[in-house]
């Protein structure tokens, strides 16, 4: 009985979505020489600008996390001219995750993008190609909209507190229904 | 490495300290810990110690759940994640709640915090409506349920997963949610139940039960739930099956025993209540409320501006305010005068050092003393100084020295010019500054940046050479001009400390002087003095009281400005046309100035120089500056002139049309404030470090380069290339925010005053154009703080 009650809340609750991670959103699953790749990238979804990707690496055998690996993200455009260089960027570890290395990367502008990551360690080589579609860039103003508004609730709750302040002196039957 | 190892090391060293939350977190424990000390010594029963230490690990446990390795683990692992929830949910709330946290915190927040902003909601019948509606159980109850199913239905778990802000949603409506629940439990005092005691029994029993179904509906699942994990966690070496399982019994058995805890000591109160000791308990409580006051009635005065007193009257003393000649090691310095030639003689060696080096050091100005001391450092360092400690920069001020040699031995007999004693020679100087450091680029010429220090330092002396007081820094200096109005917006101010012994005093050295210290040098009468306005903080006032009467005090935020009537020397502030023009120059001089280093407007510069066939962009400079400092701003003043009589009312006291000038230019002061603020934060913040290589050449430079050897060559690096840090955009605008409330608030006060009876709405409308321009500034800020900076101060072209 239990085992069906959670069946068909299982089914209810399990609707199709992309996979995540708190280190952004999981593009691949990867195993090879060894090794065992998790690749993540952010924001959700990419858009033009600064992007992350952020990799765990853990030993295929017994998964146990790499402590120290190198992590090498060539990107290109997916349309790519073989006469064009690919960007090189570095990886380096997530300060705050033991368990990722990042590489940040600018991306240009919007449409599809293939990004090579490459992960060795003592050795040990796996090579990661990802392709992603890239959306158009937000304003950097966009994202910090909560806090550029931030003056008009704050501004509001000084109308407010002036006007709690007004019913106080004036006794609340004299100003029925003035509120700012 | 072993598996175990390295899982375990990953884990221990993912630590995430991230700065605002911590910073709000250290700031309540800070608020907690000052009013719950307060109310320990008044109540230690009711308030023990264990109080205070439940509430710091609520804090403590809070910030591990946040940072600690849990948060990392949380991508990997469904039970670290449920952890995470569990401390969130069940354990942060319940501690919280055991410190009593109201009273605390209330009491711990500045006075006027507690009694002009958050006075009139704590006193609102509407927000106690509000606030029993969400302490209500069967609101604690639904909330918690809710936001504990709602988020782990998968879209909105992976959602917070992928994306950090939903993350932090998630958290904050956990916490939130779990502090509604655990309300009623624990039941704060001074709240009161609403309902009886014994029906926590069921409340706790059922969320219990809804805590079994949700732990078992993971324990039994025949499948992983979230198909992050069915990647994720194999690839750590885990089974993610047996991970769900081992998040279903975190839930289950450590929240059911959280859940039943508290039924037992519900049970031991209502069989304490039902014996003999309890009708004792309720006997002498009864005798208690007959016969004392009630003890944390909070004073709510809802502060108008102008139902101020027609002059201001101080009265009587109060101990509880914070002085700051009373803090250890720095208060008896500053209020030594010896202490206070220190600090000056101190800036005077950095004077000259700046002179010499601006002459004799090299061209680069951002290799150079003179480069970097005063238009980096000093204006940096001086902002902040301005905001937390009122004109303890004219303290500091070297260039009040030649006053005091000039006193020593020149007879000093004459009067300021009549003619001359305004600020209109001020406020001219103020824009031929602004213009002067735009045009001839002033920060990037150690020569010229050492000819205006030379400058300044004859200039002061000559005036106070042959002039009474401190002519000088009230009519001439801009940089004092600069730092009266920057610090009208900080708390602290040079007062008396008890104003009774003001009232009885007949012989008022603090103006008059005695026979061995002057009085005011810039004319101001303590009992009579409103605010930093003209206050220099030279303390010849606390000198000269033979009654050790005068402290730097704190004040009422912005009480300086809000005040519209008379004020010792400078009579009605609003009404002088001077004063508004000098507050208008500055608060629109903080946009100008900064306006002048975005690079849209650099490029527009170079756009209009090369059109104009010139080789400077000194004309295109002039031409910008002279609109941003003075056609806007009149046409600014012209238009709320015209418009606020008609959509407000006549000012109350004083002139009409001046009057409102006067209203509106002090209403802008916190935004040109905090504008200033954010500026010259930026080049401190950016290029801080490039003292260290040029006090490296400059040692190298005074020893002929024999130190090279033991100190090697400077490192240049560090004054180029300062990344700008990732928090730095978020505070400025945060910063700009608030001003923009301050200021907003101030103004809508002025309009409260000219209308005391009128409707809100009424007044809102009244004042709104005030508002815009208000609003229109802070938006002229943000792009500002948007936009490519010139990284003046590096090495960077
Ligand atoms: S001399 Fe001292 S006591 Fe007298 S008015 Fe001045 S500050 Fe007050
Ligand atoms: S003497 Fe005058 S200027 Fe100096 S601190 Fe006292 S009030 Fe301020």
């Amino acid at each position: 009985m239990i085992h069906r009650g959670c069946t068909i809340l299982a089914l209810i609750m399990l609707l199709v979505r992309p996979a995540g991670a708190d280190t952004g959103q999981l593009r691949d699953v990867v195993e090879g020489d060894g090794l065992r790749v998790l690749i993540f990238s952010s924001p959700a979804p990419l858009r033009a600008g600064e992007v992350e990707f952020a990799v765990v690496a853990t030993d295929s055998e017994n998964g146990a996390p790499l402590e120290s690996f190198d992590l090498l993200l060539r990107v290109r455009r997916t349309s790519w001219d073989p006469g064009t260089p690919s960007w090189v960027i570095g990886g380096e570890p997530d300060p705050g995750n033991a368990f990722a290395h990042k590489a940040v990367f600018d991306i240009p502008e919007a449409g599809e993008w293939l990004f090579l990551v490459e992960v060795s360690s003592q050795g040990r080589m796996l090579e990661v190609p990802v392709e992603v579609a890239v959306g158009l860039p937000r304003p950097e103003w966009w994202q910090l909209l909560p806090l550029i508004l931030l003056a008009l609730p704050l501004g509001l709750l000084v109308v407010i507190r002036d006007h709690l302040g007004l019913r106080r002196r004036l006794g609340a039957g004299a100003v029925q229904g003035s509120a700012g | 490495m072993s598996w175990r190892e390295a899982f375990l090391q990953a884990s221990m060293t993912s630590w995430q300290l991230e700065l605002f939350p911590t910073l709000i977190a250290i700031v309540v424990g800070v608020v907690y810990i000052r009013g719950f000390i307060g109310i320990h010594r008044s109540q230690p029963a009711r308030f023990p110690w264990w109080r205070a230490w439940s509430f710091i690990l609520g804090i403590v446990v809070l910030l591990l759940a946040i940072f600690s390795p849990l948060d990392a683990l949380g991508g990997f692992l469904l039970s670290a994640h449920m952890a995470q929830h569990f401390l969130l949910l069940m354990v942060v709330p319940p501690l919280l709640l055991m410190g009593a946290p109201a009273n605390p915190m209330l009491w711990g927040l500045p006075a006027t915090v507690r009694t002009d902003w958050l006075g009139p909601f704590l006193a609102s019948p509407a927000v106690h409506r509000i606030g029993h509606v969400l302490v209500h159980p069967v609101t604690g109850w639904i909330s918690m349920v809710t936001m504990t199913w709602l988020w782990h239905v998968p879209v909105l778990y992976e959602l917070a997963l992928v994306d950090p802000f939903w993350h932090q949603v998630e958290h904050g409506l956990f916490l939130g949610s779990a502090i509604l629940f655990w309300f009623p439990v624990i039941q704060p005092w001074p709240s009161r139940s609403i309902w009886p005691r014994w029906t926590m029994i069921p409340y706790l029993l059922t969320a219990d039960l809804q805590n079994t179904i949700f732990s078992a509906f993971f324990a039994f699942s025949p499948r992983v739930i979230y198909p992050i994990y069915e990647q994720v966690t194999p690839a750590l070496g885990l089974d993610a099956m047996e991970d769900q399982a081992l998040a279903a019994g975190l839930m289950w058995v450590p929240g059911s025993i959280i859940f039943v805890l508290p039924i037992a000591g519900v049970v031991r109160t209502l069989l304490r209540r039902s014996g003999p000791e309890g009708q004792r308990e309720r006997w002498a409580r009864a005798q208690a409320r007959t016969s004392r006051a009630p003890v944390e009635s909070i004073a709510l005065p809802v502060l108008g501006a102008e139902s101020a007193p027609r002059e201001v009257v101080r009265t009587g003393r109060d101990r509880r305010r914070f002085d700051l000649l009373k803090l250890p090691l720095i208060g008896p310095m500053l209020a030594s005068r010896r202490g206070r030639h220190g600090v000056r003689l101190l800036m005077l060696a950095l004077a000259v050092l700046v002179v010499v080096d601006g002459f004799w050091g090299p061209r680069t100005s951002s290799m150079n003393l003179a480069g970097v001391l005063p238009w980096t450092l000093w204006r940096g360092i001086a902002v902040l100084l301005l905001l937390v400690g009122g004109n303890l920069l004219c303290m500091a001020c070297p260039f009040t020295l030649p006053r005091t040699l000039a006193g020593r031995f020149l007879p000093r007999r004459l009067s300021f010019p009549r003619a001359l004693r305004t600020k209109w020679f001020a406020v001219g100087l103020v824009v031929c500054w602004l213009w002067a450091y735009e045009v001839l680029a002033l920060w990037d010429s150690p020569a010229g940046t050492a000819w205006v220090v030379i400058g300044y330092f004859v200039a002061a002396f000559l005036v106070d050479a042959f002039f009474r007081g401190a002519s000088f820094c009230k009519y001439v200096c801009p940089i004092g001009q600069f730092h009266f109005v920057q610090s009208m917006v900080s708390p602290v101010e040079v007062a008396p400390r008890d104003a009774s012994v003001c009232a009885e005093c007949t012989t008022q050295e603090c103006i008059r002087g005695s026979a061995t210290v002057a009085g005011c040098g810039t004319d101001l009468f303590l009992p009579r003095k409103v605010g930093n306005l003209d206050c220099t903080f030279c303390l010849d006032c606390a000198d000269a009281c033979p009654r050790d009467n005068v402290g730097i005090k704190a004040t009422s935020l912005g009480s300086g400005l809000t005040f519209p009537d008379w004020r010792s020397s400078l009579g009605r502030l609003s009404d002088r046309l001077d004063w508004s023009a000098l507050l208008l120059v500055l608060v629109f001089g903080a946009f100008a100035n900064a306006t002048g280093m975005t690079a849209p407007i650099l490029d527009w510069q170079d756009d209009l120089t090369a059109a104009w066939g010139f080789q400077t962009h000194a004309m295109a400079a002039t031409v910008l500056l002279g609109f941003e400092l003075l056609v806007l701003p009149a046409l600014v003043a012209v238009a709320l002139v015209l418009i606020l009589p008609r959509t407000v009312a006549p000012a109350p006291v004083g002139m009409n049309h001046r009057g409102w000038l006067g209203r509106s230019a002090l209403a802008l002061v916190p935004l040109g404030v905090v504008m200033w603020v954010v500026h010259y934060q930026f080049h401190f913040v950016t290029s801080w470090a490039a003292i260290i290589p040029i006090s490296h050449r400059a040692l190298l430079d005074v020893s002929g380069g024999s130190l090279e050897g033991l100190l090697g060559t400077p490192s240049w690096s560090a004054a180029c290339c300062a990344p700008v840090p990732p928090w730095l955009l978020e505070v400025e605008i945060l910063l700009l925010n608030l001003g923009f409330v301050m200021s907003w608030a101030i103004a809508f006060a002025f309009a409260r005053a000219a209308l005391p009876g009128a409707r809100t709405s009424r007044v809102l409308l009244g004042i709104l154009p005030l508002g815009v321009v208000q609003f229109a500034l802070l938006l002229w800020g943000i792009w500002i703080v948007l936009q490519p900076m010139q990284m003046r101060g590096t090495l960077l072209p």
